[in-house]
């Protein structure tokens, strides 16, 4: 019977050896086994392919890990300055790469961590699709009316259509990100992928974007919670998919208690929506059977986030390490899984994924929280 | 330096190669590093783990453990402990060297991980160099070099390359079958290593020539002499 390949995920393997990667499959599956057990396991032969983890009958809860610190994570930002430096920003691409690299391999969710592939390659190339496609047409539309004197209908008209653009690029990047960066990443050797169409984002997007003007903000809970509910729906581990069942109301009262207590409390009020918010939508994915649950309290998040921002400006950026790690500790803290995380039955089905998106993400300078 | 402290000097020859090899470790060392951070050969390493790992047995589990051990940072530092306290009463400035070529090895054997970010074949990070094997090769080199220089018989020089050699041969490979490296890594930790304590061993030549230079020079004489 035809299995997909463990390591590669081609459907089709037949024989032995996968033909695609070249990988011999038993092999490949035992010593992904072994690793599981630990060495003081006794060693069977490489008979059986074993499920990728013993199936939880009993609810439990689980928690992510983050092993790294800020030395090391400072270490690897300091040469990564260096060469950055040296390579004239060209090592830029690698610089970011090296650093998903550490942050992935340094979190653990049952006992495994997780893996991050992307290359600096990948990003450069992507980085130069979307400066000839979108960066040189755009700069040479804002550009070339001042050199030639155009007139002042034109100038608003290419204004108009710019910020028209830009609106439509955003969330193609917000998109091309994250199809990107989950296609990339790992657990257990399986890969996660992200399956949303672009054309569906944009529109939620664009529409969002344009009632949240209208309605003076007031549709902003609407739009964000529209928005999670798109990357987390259509995000994929393996074979199966992640689930959000939010609704954009259920945090319209926290939003208009924020906006009322927002001037009194000098905007700290907003930290308390944002860990509001944090723990609605994590309270509200699925992964199967294992729901997700988040306590970030807001008064804590509030004194991180400050805290990180004081230190990063008191120490000219130096602290940086040091507040990723911090901030990583935090979510994770008041993290866990709820419910079994059986996985036995989810397979390798990576999606290809180009780094255009991200390259767009990266010239647009924005993160967009969708890491 | 007293007449007992005299350790024997590097020829010219002999430092312009050790300064050729070094450089072609360190050279041999980035290019491990840049295959490793690339994965350019990471289907050959996938290769061997899978072999290594297929061979695994209960019987080599303890034996694999214990010459992991001899790698690791505290024998390595507990034995040039050892080996400091035996040389001080005779030989203390080579003593000094000698430590201060176990402290900055460990140091280095921890910065050369930043050198390419990747997770081991059990998933832990900072896989790439291999610190046991790094660590191990410099002991090995600084053993090479501490029985030359204070000239013991060839023979004993020999048996003791031969059983160093077994035992950087033992380290690698327990790592390997322990899945705590890739290949790669423990070729990175041994290149690395040895660029490290080649560089060493030449600075150490240097600073003990540039002693001996103080010692035997002229104003020191007629000091020797008014005092």
């Amino acid at each position: 019977m035809a299995e997909p390949c463990p390591r590669c995920g081609r459907a089709d393997v037949t024989g032995d050896r996968c033909p695609q990667c070249g990988v011999a499959v038993a092999l490949f599956r035992a010593s992904l086994d072994k690793l599981r057990r630990g060495p003081a396991a006794p060693v069977a032969a490489p008979a059986p392919p074993p499920p990728l983890a013993p199936p939880t009958a009993a609810a439990t809860s689980r928690r992510l890990v983050f092993h790294g610190s800020g030395p090391g994570l400072f270490g690897i930002q300091a040469l990564n300055a260096l060469l950055t430096l040296l390579t004239l920003g060209v090592f830029y691409f690698w610089a970011k790469t090296r650093v998903r690299r550490y942050v992935y391999g340094e979190t653990e969710l049952d006992g495994d961590r997780f893996g991050y592939h992307g290359t600096g390659r990948e990003l450069l190339g992507g980085f130069a699709r979307v400066a000839a496609v979108f960066f040189i047409p755009i700069a040479l539309c804002s550009v070339l009316p001042e050199v030639y004197q155009a007139p002042d209908e034109v100038k608003a008209a290419l204004r108009r259509l710019l910020w028209l653009i830009g609106l439509l690029l955003v969330p193609v990047a917000m998109v091309g990100a994250r199809r990107y960066r989950l296609s990339r990443t790992s657990w257990r050797g399986i890969r996660f992928s992200f399956r949303g169409g672009v054309r569906e984002f944009v529109g939620i997007f664009v529409v969002g974007t344009i009632l949240t003007s209208l309605t003076l903000g007031l549709y902003y809970p609407v739009f964000i919670t529209q928005r999670q509910a798109f990357m987390i729906s259509n995000a994929y581990f393996g074979s199966r998919k992640l689930d959000f069942d939010g609704r954009g109301r259920d945090l319209m009262r926290p939003f208009l208690v924020m906006i009322l207590l927002f001037l009194p409390t000098l905007g700290l009020s907003w930290f308390w929506f944002s860990a509001r918010r944090h723990r609605y939508f994590t309270e509200h994915t699925r992964f199967g059977l294992t729901r997700f649950r988040s306590s970030v309290p807001g008064g804590r998040l509030a004194w991180l986030q400050i805290s990180n921002v004081v230190a990063v400006v008191l120490t000219l950026g130096l602290a940086w390490p040091w507040t990723v790690v911090r901030g990583l500790r935090f979510t994770f803290r008041y993290l866990r899984l709820d419910g079994p995380l059986d996985v036995a039955d989810v397979h390798q089905d990576a999606r290809a994924a180009s780094a255009t998106g991200e390259g767009l993400a990266g010239l647009l300078d924005a993160d967009f929280g969708v890491s | 330096m007293t007449s007992a402290e005299r350790v024997r000097p590097l020829t010219a020859t002999h430092r312009h190669r050790l300064g050729v090899l070094a450089l072609v470790f360190a050279a041999a060392f980035f290019a491990a590093a840049a295959l490793a951070e690339g994965r350019l050969l990471f289907d050959a390493e996938l290769w061997v783990q899978q072999r290594v790992q297929a061979e695994r047995s209960p019987r080599l589990e303890r034996p694999m453990r214990v010459a992991s051990l001899l790698g690791s940072g505290g024998v390595l530092v507990a034995a040039a402990a050892v080996a400091c306290l035996v040389l001080w009463r005779r030989q203390r400035r080579l003593t000094l060297a000698l430590a201060a070529i176990a402290a900055t090895g460990y140091l280095a054997s921890d910065l050369a991980k930043l050198v390419a970010i990747r997770q081991r074949p059990n998933t832990v990070m900072w896989a790439f160099p291999s610190a046991h094997t790094f660590g191990i090769v410099i002991f090995l080199g600084m053993l090479i070099y501490l029985l030359w220089a204070l000239d013991v018989s060839p023979g004993r020089r020999r048996l003791a390359t031969v059983a160093g050699a077994l035992a950087v041969v033992a380290v690698a490979g327990s790592r390997l079958y322990l899945n705590a490296h890739w290949v790669g890594d423990v070729i990175g930790g041994v290149a690395g290593g040895a660029a490290f304590v080649l560089a060493g061993v030449l600075v150490i030549d240097r600073r003990l020539g540039a002693v001996r230079a103080g010692a035997e020079s002229p104003t020191r004489r007629l000091d020797t002499v008014a005092g």
